[in-house]
């Protein structure tokens, strides 16, 4: 909403600098998005919340100055329309009740179709509309004046009666514009006998405006059902200063002085002249909204003590009539304040007048309360501290990924969005690679080494809402396989894994394969490794099992097997594991050699070790023996 | 004839003069005071001459200086050497790799940590959410105009990409009886034309604090506490009225920024009765209050990062800056 300053300033006084003014309007909750310097005046751009149309107009924004000055607020006062005897009605039908809420039209006569005056012209163009002609103008004028949008028709254009009424199927119109719609069903439309002339409530009729041999003007001031002229709006990409208003909750009151504000000016500025009796209907009951409020709710919700007499003073300033009645203020609410519905509305008419910079800052008085979640270990952040510790630098990517992309490196059960932007970003990710790839090909550039994790959740169909469970995946380029797994070893004993071979079943560890590399232009290998965070989370909440330092020497053995390489690694493991038992305090891979095409030799460095007794010899062979029987060796 | 004050001057010319050598110099020095010819060995030849009771005491007294001239020229052949052979610790060291946490990590942690100091639990909640939860409960009806700025991702009917984290108030009350006090982080996705500053989908940080007596002055209280533990305590807020259709009265806040500026970082107000009332907590017993932030506008305004995309492109030069 654009505000020429030297507009405003007919219906209100402002003591302040254009600057002034915008800082006092925004602490009060209207944001001023910039000032212009326009034609050589200064204009306010304003942000309107949906929530207060009033705004959308000069009086609206003279009141909330009104308000914050303590001033008064002028509004042009405009003498009823001198109505003549024996005259039909404009002629405007309303087909169905639930679509005008209330309406006020007449038609005027002996209009001379002309330029409008400069001081309007002027204003217009400030406020960032098109003169055109002076009816049109009128209408524009009168509408950013009040806040309340209205059409004028060409009455020798129409033929007979209008019918507001709901659009059919296929029904087209022609708009003001030039371009031919086809208007979405159930839209408000305004038809004569033989054509429509109105999509309402977004734009008129090329068939039905006003030209300049225009004579006899109807005049037509409707509030709209808003939602449907909403809906219309949004189905045909129309949006005009009309339709903004129109879509939101106007005042059912205003259409008859908007009426006569508007004839009024139209007589001065085209000779028009009254012609039909006036139209006014009322649809919609507009029982005025009172709230009761005690003034200590009031500055109980605020935190603050505001003096009675002040709280008057702004509610009366913004147009709410007060009675205090046995300490309990009945306010009033006007018609254009249909915002306001209940106390804490109230609450906040006076808070943002007083300023919210004038309440004391004060921590919260209240028990702490111990929810518990309160009792949970921070894990997610062990998690990615365990993984910066050795090496990983923690990779934020999209969550959206492409379907075809998942489609090509033959991922399934995913889950695509219904009204995606861009081919780019139309799939919820289902695993952590595919936010990590990209990253690693942006880095290739610049480094040979590239360690990355990332933490977040991941999508897979499953009925009605998808798994959207926390993963976490790490990726690395430019060291060798044992390097990598060994970091990964490293984390997962950091978050009390103590089986890691285990838990990496549990997901994934590899090397990306070309064809997903090539998807992705990286050239490198890449080394990957992805698990439920599930598995983490969980072996965090098991305490440390700490073991006491041995007092015993312990025994410790470097063993060689020759193995065929088709023989896992994970299968020697788990078979020495198993045949030692509690006695093995530790093994660790020394080195592998390939002896042959077949066969590879692995040598294991076994650290035995008793609580009770210094172990011998004699206690280890028959262990060892087992061991490699239970590896066929 | 040598005198016990003789020595004694000896021994302090002889410890100067062993001061103030260098490498090359220190043998002489030796030579002086105790070679062939040396002062000490002369002094000690001339023993002899004197008269037989200081004989004893003269004697004892060279000894000394002897020893002390010696372990001092040894003091200072260990320090001459030992400068020789010194490590120039200038020199930088073997360059060892760390990971490093992300900013919006940093952000939210300390976040964690600045609210738990006034007894706030962070809880996490789903992605993908039920209209009801996003919109509905949040008194955003299908057609109200305030969803024109959310737009939305669907992937089907009544099941979406949460637009903000505002569900997890609803979801929070709804299993929680109050009072109480959580703040929600997490991912949220807008349908918009994705340039530098739209993503599709980025972070927010949501707080809620719901007891039986509250006030407005306690939440711009707590967002004050909070923009001074973040950005320091000398940063000045400002606070005006807006509109949320899920609070009443609403808020916005701004902070002014280094460069005078002032940002607008948070939007907050009064949990709304009707909202209240949707989880069944009896809004004549119960206020509360709401806040909705944005962690990558305050790495910005903190770290003074000027494009949004650099949260996401994965770059290291960028996320190594970060501990």
């Amino acid at each position: 909403m654009r505000v020429p300053i030297s507009w405003l300033k007919e219906y209100v006084t402002i003591p302040f600098s254009p600057k002034g003014l915008g800082e006092r309007l925004l602490l009060s909750g209207t944001k001023v998005d910039s000032i212009e310097r326009v034609h050589g005046e200064s204009v306010l751009a304003l942000e309107i919340t949906s929530n207060r149309p009033d705004c959308l107009s000069i009086i609206g924004i003279a009141r909330e100055v009104a308000a914050l000055t303590g001033g008064e607020l002028t509004v042009p006062n405009v003498p009823p329309l001198k109505r003549r005897s024996h005259l039909d009605n404009p002629g405007i039908g309303i087909g169905h009740g639930e679509l005008v809420l209330s309406m006020s039209s007449v038609l005027l006569d002996q209009v001379t179709v002309r330029q409008s005056p400069e001081w309007m012209r002027k204003r217009l163009m400030s406020s960032g509309l098109r003169p055109i002609n002076a009816i049109i103008d009128v209408t524009n004028y009168v509408m950013l004046e009040t806040g309340i949008p209205m059409h004028a028709f060409d009455k020798d254009r129409l033929d007979g009666m209008l019918t507001i009424r709901p659009a059919m199927q296929g029904e087209k119109i022609t708009t003001l514009d030039g371009i031919t719609h086809t208007i979405p069903e159930e839209s408000i439309i305004i038809a004569d006998s033989t054509k429509i002339v109105d999509l309402a409530g977004i734009m008129g009729g090329e068939n039905s405006g006003i030209r300049t041999q225009t004579s006899r003007v109807l005049l037509h001031v409707p509030i709209y059902h808003p939602l449907r002229i909403r809906r219309t709006s949004k189905a045909t990409g129309l949006r005009t200063e009309g339709s903004t208003r129109y879509e939101k909750n106007l005042d059912l009151l205003a259409p008859p002085y908007v009426l006569r504000r508007a004839a009024s000016l139209l007589s001065q500025l085209t000779g028009a002249r009254v012609a039909s009796t006036i139209q006014e209907k009322v649809f919609l009951p507009t029982y005025p909204t009172v709230i009761k409020i005690a003034p200590t709710f009031i500055s109980s919700l605020l935190g603050k003590d505001i003096p009675l007499k002040q709280m008057l003073k702004i509610l009366q300033h913004l147009g709410f009539t007060t009675l205090l009645f046995n300490g309990i203020l009945k306010v009033t609410v006007p018609s254009f304040r249909r915002d306001v519905m209940i106390q804490e509305d109230i609450v906040e008419e006076i808070g943002r007048i007083v300023g919210y910079h004038s309440l004391p800052q004060t921590l919260p008085e209240g028990q702490v309360p111990t929810p518990p979640e309160l009792y949970q270990p921070n894990v997610s952040l062990a998690i990615k501290q365990a993984s910066a510790r050795f090496g990983f630098t923690e990779h934020y990517g999209y969550t959206l990924t492409s379907g075809d992309l998942l489609r090509t490196l033959s991922l399934n059960n995913t889950v695509p969005l219904v009204n995606p932007m861009s081919k780019e970003f139309d799939t919820l990710r289902p695993n952590m690679l595919m936010s990590l790839l990209p990253a690693v090909a942006l880095n290739q550039k610049y480094r040979d080494t590239v360690r990355l994790f990332e933490y977040g959740r991941v999508f897979r169909a499953s009925g009605a809402m998808p798994d959207q469970n926390y993963h976490i995946g790490y990726v690395s380029t430019g060291e060798s396989w044992a390097s990598f797994r060994g970091r990964i070893d490293a984390i997962l004993s950091a978050c009390h894994v103590v089986q890691t071979e285990n838990a990496l079943k549990q997901g994934s560890i590899q090397a990306v394969d070309q064809k997903t590399r090539r998807a992705f232009g990286i050239s490198v290998q890449v080394w990957y490794c992805e698990l439920p965070a599930a598995i983490l989370t969980e072996s965090l909440a098991q305490p440390w099992k700490v073991r006491p330092i041995p007092i015993y020497p312990p025994l410790i053995h470097d063993l060689t097997f020759v193995l065929l390489k088709s023989v896992q690694m994970s299968e020697v493991m788990t078979a020495i594991r198993k045949t030692c038992g509690k006695i093995l305090w530790d093994i660790e891979l020394l080195r592998t050699f390939a002896k042959s095409a077949e066969k590879t030799a692995y040598t294991f460095r076994l650290t035995y070790q008793a609580q009770d007794r210094t172990l011998q010899e004699s206690d280890i062979a028959p262990l060892e023996e087992k061991m490699l029987k239970e590896l066929k060796i | 004839m040598t005198s016990m004050d003789d020595l004694t001057k000896l021994t302090s010319d002889a410890l100067a003069d062993i001061a103030g050598a260098n490498g090359r110099e220190l043998p002489a020095v030796r030579t002086r005071y105790l070679g062939k010819n040396g002062i000490l060995t002369r002094a000690t030849k001339q023993i002899a001459r004197a008269p037989k009771e200081e004989r004893k005491t003269l004697g004892i007294k060279i000894n000394e200086v002897k020893h002390t001239i010696l372990a001092a020229l040894k003091e200072q052949e260990t320090a001459l050497t030992s400068q020789h052979t010194a490590i120039d610790t200038t020199v930088p060291g073997t360059k060892h790799t760390v990971g490093h946490l992300h900013p919006i990590t940093h952000i939210v942690e300390e976040a964690r940590e600045i609210f738990a100091s006034i007894g706030f639990v962070m809880v996490d909640g789903p992605e993908v959410e039920l209209d009801s939860y996003n919109f509905q409960k949040l008194r955003l009806h299908k057609d109200h105009p305030a969803r024109d700025t959310q737009d939305t991702y669907y992937i089907a009917q009544d099941v979406l990409l949460r637009t903000h984290t505002s569900p997890m108030q609803i979801r929070y009350m709804e299993t929680h009886k109050p009072p109480l006090r959580a703040i929600f982080p997490g991912r949220v996705y807008r349908r918009d034309q994705i340039d530098a500053t739209h993503l599709p989908g980025f972070f927010q940080l949501e707080g809620l604090l719901v007891d039986h007596k509250t006030s407005l002055s306690e939440l711009i209280g707590v967002l004050h506490y909070f923009v001074q533990r973040l950005f320091g305590q000398e940063r000045k807020i400002r606070v005006y009225g807006h509109y949320f259709p899920y609070t009443e009265p609403s808020i916005e806040v701004e902070m002014r920024h280094s460069d005078g500026r002032w940002m607008e970082i948070l939007g907050a107000g009064m949990v709304h009765p009707e909202v209240l009332t949707n989880c069944h907590i009896d809004p004549t017993e119960f206020r509360g209050w709401a806040f909705g932030m944005g962690p990558e506008r305050l790495a910005m305004l903190k770290w003074e990062i000027s494009d949004i995309r650099s949260f996401y492109n994965g770059d290291v030069r960028f996320l190594e800056q970060f501990s």
